[in-house]
């Protein structure tokens, strides 16, 4: 964990509301692995008063990069950074996804695809993983990341809720198709979007009894296990931190609330 | 060479920046981040007789230069904290103190006896949150016949300072530090969050479950502030200020209203650096007014 100044390399806008920010971070990007967050002060001033914690979408030598969008007053600010400026970022932070070898299934909405990159990187490259990934977005302009998983090796199913591109509806429908028509199914699945999104995931994961792993958001206090402010209710009672014991859960020790 | 050292009675601190209960854990959270021992005091999550679950979600929201907050006091009980988090924080070379709250006076008086000779700086009695009242209306703190049993209770078991944690949601603070000081308290921390509420205007419900929440953060600097210089007024132990500090500035108000020792809370969460620098900046401060020691600015107000 390591308090950084970070320099801005690059803050662009991918389509619609979304964004790609590329940080210089040689700590960070050196001890980050899949599925971590980074917490990031968008300002020195007060309002917002909070960092936003955001995924890691990926690690080079000494950058690291995020995808976001812009929901509120953090990320809008955050938006307006020039390169060449500096933001104060706290990182890595959280739980990673559990690696593996072998056949994998990624389930991704919106920024959710964000770790899953990170993830299907580390599985093409050390695990030498067979990565099948699922992609949802609104329409066609707002799908992310398609080319980068295509490169890195991985088979890319999209969806889009008015079927500009691929199957049209949910990811939970296509999801649901695809798992319905393989005769050897997956050995994990990985999903990070919205929560409506990852309970039909969960559902769906046990029913096809395939171990599943969900990255969740949630609204931080202080990003590092210490404030309690990020908690989700544990499967076997009680509530667990989604900043220090996740963001990164089995759907086993979790019950998933909208 | 600046003087940074605070004396609070028997408390002797050796720079008067602590970090506040609740936004701290227990000081490992923090620990790679921040050189805690270059704090002057740690004051650990409020410590229960049982482990705490702690409120339904949500448990926090952020308001301009504020946060509200409902987290009801989750922490690992009685048990675990001296199984695990107290012999951790005893390897610092920092001021240790220990937070206790309860839900009747009796738990106050069974965690003070429990916590009687285990190894410590000074226990802070929280009877200020405002986010566990569902068993009964007032807090201990708005209430001061109970504030008065609670300290005799701890009293009776623990030699070691003990500080009193006040709410500020009170007509006059200064009625209950009197009853404070009369009744044994070493020392008022103060204040805890104030009143807080959040709308959603979609359902037209409450955000939080309880409805109130604790609002702290910058936000509540000058009702803080105003708190600590009546309390000063009405009281001559030693006060522990605190209430949206954030920097060197705030910490200095707070010290001439009145307090000897500040604490960090909300502002750990913005920017964990905040209480090393305001001590680095408090001993450039004295050396740059020509101040031997941090002490003299103690209730040094002019009016």
């Amino acid at each position: 964990m390591f308090q950084d100044k970070a320099r801005i390399i690059a803050n662009d806008r991918l389509c619609g509301n979304y964004y790609k920010l590329v940080l210089a971070s040689k700590n960070i990007a050196k001890a980050a692995v899949p599925g971590q967050f980074v917490n990031i002060r968008v300002d020195e001033g007060l309002d917002p008063m909070l960092r936003r914690p955001l995924s890691i979408q990926g690690v080079s030598k000494n950058h690291i990069s995020i995808i976001y969008k812009v929901v509120g007053r953090g990320t809008e600010k955050l938006a307006g950074k020039k390169p060449g400026g500096q933001l104060d970022l706290i990182g890595p932070l959280g739980s990673g996804y559990t690696l593996t070898e072998g056949s994998v299934l990624l389930v991704g909405g919106g920024t959710g695809i964000a770790s899953l990159l990170f993830l299907a990187a580390q599985l093409r490259q050390n695990y030498n993983a067979s990565v099948t990934v699922i992609i949802g977005a609104k329409n066609q302009g707002e799908l992310l990341c398609a080319e980068e998983f295509e490169k890195l090796g991985c088979a890319v199913k999209t969806c889009t809720d008015d079927g500009s591109l691929g199957f049209k509806g949910l990811v939970t429908g296509l999801l649901k198709q695809y798992l319905s028509i393989l005769n050897v199914h997956p050995k994990a699945l990985y999903a990070c979007g919205p929560i409506a999104m990852l309970k039909e995931i969960s559902r769906l994961a046990g029913h096809f009894r395939i171990p599943c792993e969900v990255s969740l958001e949630e609204h931080m206090g202080c990003g590092v296990g210490a404030c309690m402010g990020c908690v989700i209710t544990a499967r076997n009672g009680g509530y667990l931190r989604v900043c220090k014991d996740g963001p990164v859960f089995n759907i086993k020790e979790v019950a998933l609330h909208e | 060479m600046s003087d940074l050292r605070v004396k609070l009675g028997s408390l002797e601190l050796k720079n008067p920046v602590m970090v506040a209960s609740g936004t701290f854990g227990y000081g490992e959270e923090y620990a790679q981040l921040v050189d805690l021992d270059k704090l002057g005091a740690i004051v650990t999550k409020s410590i229960t007789l049982k482990p705490r679950l702690g409120n339904p979600q949500p448990r926090l929201f952020e308001t301009p230069s504020g946060l509200l907050n409902s987290i009801g006091l989750q922490n690992v009980g009685l048990q675990t904290f001296l199984d695990e988090k107290l012999p951790y924080l005893q390897k610092y070379d920092t001021k240790i103190i220990v937070s206790i709250a309860g839900e009747t006076i009796d738990e106050y008086e069974k965690l003070a006896r429990a916590l009687k000779k285990e190894k410590y700086a000074a226990l802070e009695v929280n009877i200020s949150c405002p986010n566990v009242r569902a068993a009964r209306k007032t807090l201990f703190a708005q209430d001061a016949e109970l504030t008065r049993q609670v300290i005799r209770k701890v009293k009776r078991h623990i030699k070691k300072p003990v500080i009193v944690k006040l709410t500020p949601n009170i007509t006059d603070i200064g009625v209950i530090a009197k009853t404070c000081e009369k009744a044994g308290a070493d020392i008022i921390a103060l204040v805890n969050t104030f009143n807080g509420m959040a709308l959603d205007l979609k359902t037209k419900k409450p955000v939080f479950k309880n409805i109130v929440a604790g609002l702290c953060g910058p936000a509540i600097k000058p009702l803080a502030l105003y708190k600590v210089f009546e309390a000063s007024r009405a009281v001559k132990i030693p006060l522990i200020g605190m209430g949206g500090i954030m920097n060197l500035q705030d910490s200095l108000e707070f010290m001439l209203c009145g307090a000897s020792a500040i604490a960090v809370g909300a502002g750990n969460f913005v920017d964990p650096q905040i209480p090393e620098t305001i001590i680095r900046e408090m001993g450039t401060y004295l050396q740059q007014n020509h101040i031997a020691k941090i002490s003299r600015l103690i209730g040094s107000l002019a009016c």
